[in-house]
């Protein structure tokens, strides 16, 4: 399983994974509360920032391409949104409603470069300990099963089964396509359910096996 | 190899060593069947998917796994699941379609729908748990999958994602939901997708629904 976190040494890589988070978690919320009249010098330093970022944080060659590949996967709805803002009001104001979802976007991408997925993991632990502390909803919480260590497993699983699971889905239509069968281009999901969930209960046993009831 | 990939009827056969104890809430199994239907939505997401004529808008599976993890799994492991593939996403794993992952995606427009596959799999779970009773005579389970498929995987998933559409782009709400008709005939076939799969399902391999 690949991940979209690049390594790299710059300071956006060292910056604690947790501050990175609240500082993203501020900067959307205060630039989706602000209206968008006094926006427009704010989405523009914005946006030169994100990018000086992605060049601080991979170089220029690699900050170009990155910041190319997170902006291309969403121009599609970019377009059809600036349609829309267009059509609605006036242009200077569509253009910063744009900027701004764009400007958003492109930091959580930036952070998500930059930060690996264990400590990601590390920030959604630490975050579910005081959550399991609060009234009522701890304790419910943690009457159903949710218990940190477990979500950590649970994780762990979806990303070995992933790999598995792709491998049954290849396996499926392999199978198909020798016996000539020509079904529905569906067909194929009935199997991949049945074994998944076949393997699933496999692992439900090894687990249980392994003391985690 | 070859051997474990069999017709789906015949699959069962050589399995019967099984003790009976399906309904056993226990949490390894439990929590095993969560992680490998979290993993199903991201493979369906990951594989090509149904091409439909004259619709431009290319249609995903991804919201069938989100209908079947409240079918197979119930409400709230059904929810679970959806929360859990959310979380991985948020921590930068590419397991939405077309390889999208990270944090953008949840600062983006279709925040919305994500949060709504939560609470649709909830509902469908819900809808259909009620609404199948104890049988599993197939027009029974066929219409209180397609039910819950319209209800959880359609209505609730909508109720959800125009709202967010409208809310983060500013774009009205009844403009947003007319945007949002294009994606309706995929939703609908797959709904039809999902209550055919259940019915195969209880067919191939009954333990998974009880």
């Amino acid at each position: 399983m690949i991940s979209l976190y690049v390594p790299g040494d710059s300071w956006l890589h060292r910056c604690p994974a947790g501050l990175k988070l609240l500082a993203l978690a501020v900067l959307s919320l205060a630039l989706m509360l602000t209206p968008l009249q006094v926006l427009a010098i704010p989405v523009l330093v914005l946006l030169a920032a994100v990018a000086v970022g992605f060049l601080v944080a991979f170089g220029p060659g690699r900050g170009v391409r990155l910041q190319g590949t997170d902006l291309r996967g969403m121009w599609l709805f970019y377009a059809v949104l600036l349609a829309f803002q267009v059509w609605l009001m006036p242009w200077g104001e569509a253009l910063v409603a744009v900027g701004r979802v764009m400007g958003i976007v492109l930091c959580a991408q930036l952070l998500t470069r930059t930060t690996p997925v264990a400590a990601m993991v590390a920030v959604a632990e630490g975050l579910l300990g005081p959550v399991l502390r609060i009234p009522r909803v701890g304790p419910w919480l943690a009457a159903r099963g949710v218990r940190p260590e477990r979500v950590g497993l649970a994780m762990g699983l979806v990303l070995s089964a992933v790999g598995h699971l792709t491998q049954l889905a290849t396996q499926v239509r392999q199978a198909q396509a020798s016996r000539g069968v020509t079904m529905a281009p569906w067909a194929w999901i009935l199997p991949l359910l049945v074994l998944s969930l076949r393997h699933a209960d496999d692992v439900g046993d090894a687990l249980a096996a392994r003391g985690v009831e | 190899m070859a051997s474990t990939v069999t017709s789906p009827a015949s699959s069962d056969a050589p399995r019967t060593r099984r003790p009976a104890s399906p309904t056993s809430r226990s949490a390894g199994p439990q929590l095993a069947r969560i992680a490998v239907m979290t993993a199903l939505i991201a493979v369906l997401g990951v594989m090509p998917g149904i091409p439909v004529p004259g619709i431009a808008v290319p249609i995903t599976l991804q919201t069938l796994g989100v209908m079947l993890a409240g079918l197979v799994l119930g409400p709230w492991a059904g929810a679970a699941s959806v929360l859990l593939l959310h979380a991985l996403v948020a921590m930068g794993l590419p397991l939405l379609a077309g390889g999208k992952g990270g944090l953008g995606v949840f600062a983006g427009p279709t925040v919305g729908y994500l949060i709504g596959w939560v609470f649709g799999a909830f509902v469908v779970g819900l809808v259909f748990r009620a609404l199948r009773g104890r049988t599993d005579r197939t027009g029974r389970l066929a219409l209180a999958a397609a039910v819950a498929c319209v209800l959880g995987g359609i209505v609730v998933i909508y109720a959800f994602g125009i709202p967010g559409v409208s809310l983060i782009t500013g774009v009205p709400l009844d403009a947003a939901a007319l945007g949002n008709v294009a994606f309706l005939p995929g939703d609908a076939l797959k709904a039809a997708l999902a209550t055919l799969l259940v019915v195969g399902l209880a067919k191939a391999y009954p333990r998974a629904l009880r």
